[in-house]
């Protein structure tokens, strides 16, 4: 008997907190987005032009977090951005000179990521004109990829479920955000940090969106355990689809024991020219105060997890796309048999397989990443057994769903809150809820304000939502740049506060208003009044 | 002048956009700019630019129209950097006592008090001690509520705390006060009621579905077959986290993280 097909969701959740000082010339933490842009973002753009020039189908969901929507638009990102590009391009020149008389497979790289920067420049600046979330508008216009958003600043939705004005905006921003970059309402959420709460889905259901994820346990402590496990959606009371994560199918791409990217022979992330090269000769390339940092630029391979970085071998590109081929090759059996598996024991129903990751996976941390997706999706072309699909395409084919509530979880570790609230960033809170009571309290208040106290006021909401995102206590808790969580967190409070008072004091300093605009310059389309408590949802 | 519905749009296209010169002559055009011909791209640009600039001015702005900082040494000189913050507030001054938790088993608490409270306590704590007490609130198949916890505090320690709650799936509250010695407690602060999260398996021998079709809500009884089937539930042991988290840990970094790991 042949086995029903199934399907397999993979999601690619992109989000980067909202970095921004245009008073700097050059800004380390600026470099994070420069990086998922080179390494991450337009990679992923690489392998949809190629999937879709050799006719190839395929489907995957994007979450793009709506700080990374603005980040993206901002001009002088974008130009920051076009200068790191043209400094990287100049640095490979150099080091195709330079490692012709060190080692050919070296040379061969130098070449390799030249050319590769070219493209990411010609991508870049002269086919979306800068503009990236063009070119995912285009490829979700076509219906190869699904675009999701995630709540507004990506804030840590279970603190603040005691305040439902916050829940609603953060919610409502990441709507209103995702709608002026596509043009329609986004049809599902990557919920930040995966982190649920029982109730959320009803302000989700108020603001139409059909489904959200949960990690595996939010289903195996539902309040009625699933029927089939996390291979079929489940439905809220409130009727809002939820899928789970496979734990097997994204172990066995992300786990640093049994997980792809760990195989010796792909490149080494931690051994990269910004720390191996001479002071003068890297200087131009890296922090201007002299700080080494990653360039993108690595010769090495991983060798063996062991072993020293001063020991690891040169990397083989040739070698690499082959461990990929062999790589996707591997995980499309495994799925294939647990298909096969899943299709015996779910009666009459098809299972669904969702894989989800944090996109940066692909192609920062592990750099052929993007070349495992394009040939998984090339390899899995002839596969009579399993087919890709989106979220909205597999609940077209929904008849009957288990009504039950997810339990309260996250895909942090532990599977719930301790990430994000444990002894080295609960002082957070005291303040971030000081701060979220007054705005809605302001919101309340100003029905009626000035075009001035307005802007004022659109400012504070700003601050507060920046100040609430998750990823100044994830940071403190797991980083390597504490101290700019710590001050991130301190200047959105702080700012508030000073605008608080200038509204209370009925004297706006336009200057400080005007930097404040400046710096923290999101959301520019929605207003304050998402924090009122009678704030009309749709 | 004030800005026409029309130009905010082209403003806001010539913002996000790098327009070609033939895009700048029609937002000049639109702005009112009158351009020669011999003119350039950079010199419409800069037209642009200034006639912008003004139309932004705060006396040309509209409701929630950008204000674009101009970035002039003198400004600068007054304002802090993007990066410069001060320390924050060391209080609120008010009466608060705030619970969230953290996993099934621990919550974490804090408090503050106003002033007039603080009077309040000191004085009632030379013959009282200031105590926490956490309350397991009462389910439908209890009688009462139970108490779990009780820390005894001093007035001027750190205000928070972390609790080992006993149960999972749970309803607890928390109320700061006095206990004397006769071990009478007299709450002055009540918390928010949390629920700590599940991480039992619930059983039921009745399952909820829905029918989209006839958006009809139908009740089964579960299936025990599956068990025989070899479908399994995932432990909680599995319950790693995030992607990078697990990759990246485990190996040791030695330069710039992501800021995500």
């Amino acid at each position: 008997m042949k086995s029903k097909k199934g399907k397999i969701l993979f999601l690619l959740h992109a989000h980067l907190p909202y970095i921004h000082h245009p008073d700097f010339e050059n800004f380390m933490e600026e470099r994070w987005l420069f990086e998922a842009l080179t390494e991450t973002y337009i990679p992923l753009i690489k392998v949809f032009k190629s999937l879709e020039k050799a006719n190839i189908p395929f489907k995957l969901t994007i979450s793009l977090s709506p700080t990374l929507m603005e980040m993206l638009n901002l001009n002088d990102l974008r130009e920051k951005y076009h200068k790191h590009l043209l400094k990287l391009i100049e640095l490979t020149e150099k080091e195709i000179i330079r490692t012709k008389f060190e080692d050919p497979r070296k040379y061969e790289l130098a070449q390799h990521y030249r050319r590769e920067l070219m493209e990411d420049m010609e991508i870049f600046s002269e086919e979306y004109h800068q503009d990236i979330l063009k070119s995912f508008k285009e490829f979700k216009d076509k219906g190869y990829i699904e675009v999701i958003t995630s709540n507004g600043t990506h804030g840590y939705l279970p603190f603040y479920r005691d305040y439902p004005e916050a829940i609603r905006a953060q919610i409502k921003s990441a709507v209103l955000t995702y709608k002026k970059y596509f043009g329609d309402r986004p049809k599902g959420i990557w919920l930040a940090e995966c982190a649920y709460f029982k109730g959320l889905d009803r302000y989700l259901s108020q603001e139409d969106i059909r489904y959200f994820f949960v990690d595996t346990h939010g289903f195996t402590y539902a309040d009625s355990k699933p029927r089939y496990d996390v291979y079929r959606p489940i439905i809220t009371p409130n009727k809002v689809f939820v899928f789970a994560r496979d734990p097997e199918s994204s172990e066995q791409i992300w786990s640093a024991e049994i997980g792809y990217p760990g195989d010796p022979r792909y490149r080494e992330f931690y051994r990269d020219i910004g720390y191996d090269r001479e002071d003068d000769y890297i200087k131009p390339y890296i922090d201007p105060s002299g700080i080494r940092c990653n360039t993108g630029i690595k010769y090495h391979r991983i060798t063996d997890k062991s072993l020293s970085l001063d020991k690891k071998e040169i990397y083989d590109l040739r070698e690499a796309e082959n461990v990929v081929k062999e790589h996707a090759r591997d995980y499309l059996h495994k799925k294939t048999l647990q298909i096969r598996k899943l299709s015996t024991i779910l009666d009459e129903e098809e299972p669904i397989i969702v894989a989800p990751f944090d996109a940066e996976l692909f192609g920062h941390w592990w750099y052929e990443g993007p070349k495992f997706l394009e040939e998984l999706f090339r390899q899995s072309f002839e596969n009579e057994d399993l087919e890709f699909s989106t979220p909205s395409e597999f609940l077209q084919t929904v008849k009957k769903v288990q009504i039950t509530y997810p339990a309260e979880s996250s895909w942090g570790g532990g599977g719930y809150h301790d990430v994000w609230l444990n002894s080295k960033n609960d002082w957070i809170y005291k303040h971030i809820h000081e701060i979220t009571e007054r705005m809605i309290e302001k919101a309340n208040t100003f029905k009626f304000p000035s075009n001035l106290q307005k802007r004022v006021l659109n400012q504070m909401m700003r601050e507060v939502l920046l100040a609430q995102a998750s990823d100044w206590p994830f940071i403190m808790t797991t980083g390597t740049t504490i101290e700019y969580a710590k001050n991130r967190v301190k200047c959105h409070i702080n700012r508030f506060f000073d605008l608080e008072k200038m509204l209370e004091k009925q004297e706006i300093n336009d200057e400080r208003l005007s930097f404040y605009e400046w710096v923290d310059n999101i959301f520019r389309n929605i207003d304050y009044t998402i924090f009122s408590s009678d704030y009309r949802t749709n | 002048m004030k800005v026409k519905e029309s130009d905010k749009k082209l403003l806001s296209t010539f913002k996000a956009d790098d327009p070609t010169i033939q895009e700048l002559r029609t937002i000049a055009k639109n702005l009112g700019i009158k351009l020669k011909r011999n003119m350039n791209k950079k010199e419409i640009l800069k037209a642009v630019r200034k006639e912008i600039k003004r139309l932004e001015e705060p006396s040309n702005q509209k409701i929630g129209q950008v204000s674009e900082y101009t970035k002039s040494t003198k400004n600068l000189q007054k304002l802090p950097k993007s990066n410069e913050s001060e320390e924050l507030p060391k209080k609120y001054e008010k009466d608060k006592l705030k619970l969230m938790p953290v996993n099934p088993h621990w919550a974490y608490a804090y408090w503050e008090f106003s002033e007039k409270s603080r009077k309040k306590l000191k004085k009632l704590s030379k013959n009282s001690n200031i105590t926490i007490r956490v309350i397991k609130k009462s389910t439908g198949n209890q009688e009462e509520e139970k108490e779990v916890i009780e820390t005894n505090l001093e007035l001027e320690q750190s205000n928070n705390i972390y609790f080992s709650l006993p149960q999972d799936d749970s309803t607890y509250a928390a109320f700061l006060g006095v206990e004397n010695k006769n071990e009478e407690f007299t709450a002055l602060i009540e918390s928010n009621e949390i629920t700590t999260p599940s991480s039992s398996l619930k059983s039921s021998d009745k399952e909820e579905w829905f029918l989209l079709k006839e958006e009809k809500v139908i009740e089964e009884k579960v299936i025990k077959e599956n068990k025989k089937k070899g479908l399994r539930l995932w432990g909680v042991e599995k319950h790693a986290g995030s992607s990078e988290k697990m990759f990246i840990n485990k190996r040791k970094s030695n330069g710039i993280n992501f800021g995500r790991d």
